[in-house]
């Protein structure tokens, strides 16, 4: 059980900045995953937690006492490798247990600890194979069961299902969930899949070019992004931006783009000057016989629900509508956008610029 | 270890310039100048010593690259896959050059050797040849063991390069019509470029180092028809004990090898004097 | 190319790589008789050990397997000993310029004997190590280390970091992450170099033959003295160069997957 904390932490190397005063805090227990494209700089951050590299600046605390001079064994913490990095000449019960045996610990306690770990990983059939005679699915869980079997303090994940195929991916994600249930260690938890973050973490930390740009729930992550690039970066499919002005006309406040215009209840409108973009998630464009008559370019049906993509000269939106719909390509469609999805940005610094309602 | 191979160098270099006689226990002698450098070009056992190097030198790294590329390609065909093949070229990488020099010895022998025989049997002489005695073949007859020695080597070099070529090369060429000669020429030739010319490289210096096959087998003879530099400079420094004029040669040998170097390296790291500059 | 050129080359390629040595074993193996008549006679009847045994019984060749055993051995355990610690080293320890390692190797095959010779005998002569095992081993270690490491820098250089990185977590010290992790897999590569150093020291002769005298003669001093001494004995003659190379193609033969992957490869990728 630990907390963590990051107070400034600076990585450079050489003039390159990968991480930039990181200030963030991980409370015991919780699963916490480091979230964004490549080179954002998460794998360097969490290579700094672990101790595999050391920090140019900064302090790196857990328990409240200042561990930067620890080795990563010294810090007590445990990871599992993108490429599992598992060692090809021990079996899988070797690889399993040989952080106890450079502990020296007596041979029955090696077995029986090893044994508990396989069986509630599911890998007690597999203990005298050899990692390449393994699955991918497999060779990741004796991945994990190296780290559990240490009890650590935190648990650190480098993009551990990146090279999964997809279903494998989704049931993995269930089995870290559960396994984070019921040994409640703190989890560090590293990746680029947005899907993946909000489905499994309790807080997220998004990441950009080598500093945080928001921490929060997936769900304050979702509804209410920091900055132009939170929002486009959650969500699939992602946020529709559209680039206009504000009107009046007729007492009434509109957002034109291009040949479209979309109208904006005066409770909605923001504050403050300065030009802004409008963003809207799928889920609130609707579709229907209210609002601006726009054409119909793609059709997507993906199960349960379609997307329908619409433009009009100047711009064009994505729509999630449930079920099948009677539309064809090239038709018109009026659309319209729920009050409640509307989004403000900046325009020159990417920020959310609130309204009255949050 | 640059301490085992810089130091000698460098006293190497010094001794050239120097006359020296043994004997007196001492190894420093008299500093003679370029004396001894001057004094190479006047001997004549030097002009013949330079020929036969140059000669064995080029006849060696034609025949092995030439007839390597020959083996590479026929190891490559499926007949050739099999690892018999590969196997039986580690004999003649293996034995030491002492043991190839007293085999070819035998071979070579004038009255009960089995090259005699044969020849005679094939009616292609008609009485035995002293092939280590005859100044014009002797050279040849040491080139022979020496290249069936060499050529493993070099064929499994070529053979790794001839794999590397990217097998769809050869199906754009068939497509386009290629015969197998074109192929050959158009397609695996220039692909293989870098490995022949280390493989031109590496077997020229090490022809330029030629010498237990001629200590065992000729010791120079007859009429220093095998002499070759490296051995000219060993033969004056350890048999007729003149250590300055035997450091002048040798040093004028490494001077040639140290070229060759320069050259494989600018064909094999074309970037490094651009690195070297940077760094 | 054409099947029939195929197999007509490759049975040429066949008899003339196997056909010499052939006839050296086959010649050690018949009597001295049996080859000086014309033509030679090959009666099977004929096959007998003696040469073998007349060799045996002459000391000086026996002596000089010895030593070369020991060369050889110590010298291949030393080089895999230095150089796979140096390779690891320069593999992981960004030590800058460890990429000229291609140069110094280049640099090691590029000098004649004969230009360090003269100089060499007389730092060995003066400390009084003419003649001992020491002198050989560590001429021979200073042209063999840079290819072993080169090669094992190369192969090093290849290991996932990752695999180094778990390894720290688990609690393993650098040495303990190189003995454990590093060296185990590194089995292929390290056989190919320890048999290629151990070959090398073997036959090598012009060293062998200026810094030793009598306690330290090596085998193929021990062939080329025989050969010289004894010119008409030529059953014996070659059965001491066949029992001088059966050690180093048994070796080759043995270790020959990790040789041809190994070196070969190596050498033309650079």
């Amino acid at each position: 059980m630990a907390e963590v904390e990051l107070i400034k932490v600076t990585k450079r190397y050489g003039s390159v900045v990968a991480c930039s005063e990181l200030d963030f805090h991980i409370n015991d227990g919780e699963f916490v995953t480091l979230l964004g494209p490549s080179g954002c700089g998460k794998t360097t951050a969490l290579n700094l937690i672990a101790g595999l590299d050391e920090v140019t600046s900064g302090q790196i605390l857990m328990d409240g006492a200042v561990v930067n001079e620890l080795t990563p064994f010294e810090r007590d913490v445990a990871m599992v490798f993108q490429n599992y990095a598992l060692y090809p000449h021990m079996t899988v019960a070797e690889n399993i247990g040989f952080t106890l045996k450079l502990r020296k610990r007596p041979k029955d306690e090696v077995r029986r600890r090893v044994a508990d770990v396989a069986e509630m990983l599911e890998l007690g059939q597999l203990l005298e194979r050899r990692p390449r005679e393994l699955s991918g699915g497999q060779q990741q869980r004796v991945a994990l069961g190296r780290a559990v079997i240490r009890e650590p303090r935190v648990f650190l994940f480098d993009e551990p299902f990146s090279n999964l195929d997809a279903a494998l991916r989704v049931r993995m994600r269930m089995e870290i969930k559960e396994l984070h249930q019921q040994l409640k260690i703190t989890s560090l938890f590293v990746t680029h899949d947005q899907e993946e973050a909000l489905s499994i973490s309790d807080r997220i930390a998004i990441m950009r070019n080598g500093w945080i740009e928001q921490v929060g729930t997936p769900q304050e992550v979702y509804l209410r992004p920091v900055s132009r690039y939170v929002a486009r970066f959650i969500g699939s499919p992602p946020v529709d931006i559209l680039t206009g002005t504000f009107e009046r006309e007729a007492g009434q406040i509109w957002y034109r783009v291009g040949a479209a215009r979309f109208e904006i209840p005066e409770s909605i409108v923001p504050t403050g000057d300065g030009a802004l973009d409008l963003g809207v998630r799928p889920e609130h464009v609707l579709l229907g016989a209210v609002g601006q008559a726009v054409t119909v370019a793609v059709i997507q049906p993906v199960g349960p629900v379609t997307y329908v993509t619409v433009d009009w000269m100047g711009g064009r939106l994505t729509s999630r509508v449930p079920g099948i719909v009677d539309v064809k390509v090239g038709e018109t469609i009026h659309v319209s956008l729920a009050p409640e999805g509307i989004l403000y940005f900046d325009r020159e610094s990417d920020q959310r610029i609130a309204t009255a309602t949050g | 270890m640059l301490a085992v191979l810089g130091y000698p160098v460098a006293t190497s270099i010094v001794l050239s310039f120097q006359h020296v006689k043994p004997g007196s226990g001492q190894f420093l002698g008299a500093w003679v100048g370029l004396n001894n450098y001057l004094s190479i070009f006047s001997d004549p056992v030097f002009v013949t010593a330079l020929s036969n190097t140059l000669y064995y030198a080029t006849v060696e790294v034609v025949a092995v690259v030439g007839f390597g590329l020959a083996m590479a390609m026929l190891l490559n065909h499926p007949f050739g896959r099999f690892a018999f093949f590969r196997v039986i070229l580690l004999i003649p990488w293996a034995i030491s050059p002492v043991a190839n020099a007293v085999m070819w010895k035998w071979i070579y022998n004038s009255n009960y050797g089995i090259l005699n025989y044969l020849l005679h049997q094939l009616g292609i002489i008609n009485q035995y040849v002293v092939w280590l005695g005859n100044q014009q073949l002797a050279l040849n007859a040491l080139l022979v063991a020496d290249i069936w020695k060499s050529l493993p080597f070099i064929a499994l070099l070529l053979l790794a390069g001839l794999q590397n070529v990217p097998p769809i090369l050869y199906r754009a060429a068939r497509l386009d019509g290629a015969s197998a000669w074109q192929t050959f020429r158009f397609v695996t030739l220039p692909q293989m470029r870098t490995a022949i010319l280390i493989c031109v490289v590496l077997q020229t210096m090490w022809a330029l180092k030629v010498f237990d096959l001629i200590y065992v087998l000729t010791r120079g003879s007859p009429a220093d028809a095998t002499v070759t530099l490296n051995y000219l400079a060993y033969r004056e420094t350890f048999e007729f004990g003149v250590f300055g004029y035997g450091a002048a040669l040798a040093d004028v040998l490494f001077l040639m090898m140290f070229v060759l170097a320069l050259i494989y390296l600018r064909v094999f790291h074309p970037m490094s004097g651009a690195q070297q500059a940077g760094s | 190319m054409s099947r029939s050129v195929v197999v007509v080359g490759l049975v040429i390629f066949t008899a003339w790589t196997l056909g010499p040595f052939l006839w050296a074993v086959i010649s050690s193996l018949l009597p001295q008789v049996a080859l000086t008549t014309t033509p030679p006679d090959l009666s099977p009847t004929n096959l007998t050990l003696d040469n073998f045994k007349a060799i045996l019984a002459d000391p000086d060749l026996v002596k000089g397997l010895y030593n070369s055993t020991i060369v050889a051995a110590s010298t291949a355990v030393l080089a895999l000993m230095l150089g796979s610690t140096a390779a690891y080293a320069l593999s992981r320890l960004h030590v800058p310029g460890s990429n000229r390692i291609l140069l110094v190797v280049l640099a090691t095959q590029m000098f004649p004997g004969i230009v360090i010779i003269i100089p060499l005998f007389i730092v060995i002569s003066r400390s009084g190590l003419i003649d001992t095992y020491i002198a050989l081993i560590v001429v021979y270690l200073s042209f063999i280390l840079p290819i072993v490491i080169w090669v094992l820098k190369g192969f090093f250089d290849a290991i996932p970091l990752e695999l180094e990185r778990a390894a720290a977590i688990d609690g393993a010290s650098p040495f303990q992450t190189f003995r454990l992790v590093v060296l185990p897999i590194s089995l292929p590569p390290l056989f190919a170099t320890g048999v290629f150093a151990f070959i090398e020291s073997w036959n090598e002769f012009f060293f062998a033959v200026i810094l030793t005298r009598i306690n330290t003669e090596t085998a193929p001093i021990a062939i080329q003295q025989f050969a010289g001494q004894y010119t008409s004995r030529y059953g014996q003659m070659v059965a001491a160069a066949v029992l001088a190379s059966i050690p180093v193609i048994v070796l080759a033969v043995v270790f020959r997957k990790y040789i041809l992957k190994g070196f070969v490869e190596g050498a033309v990728k650079g």
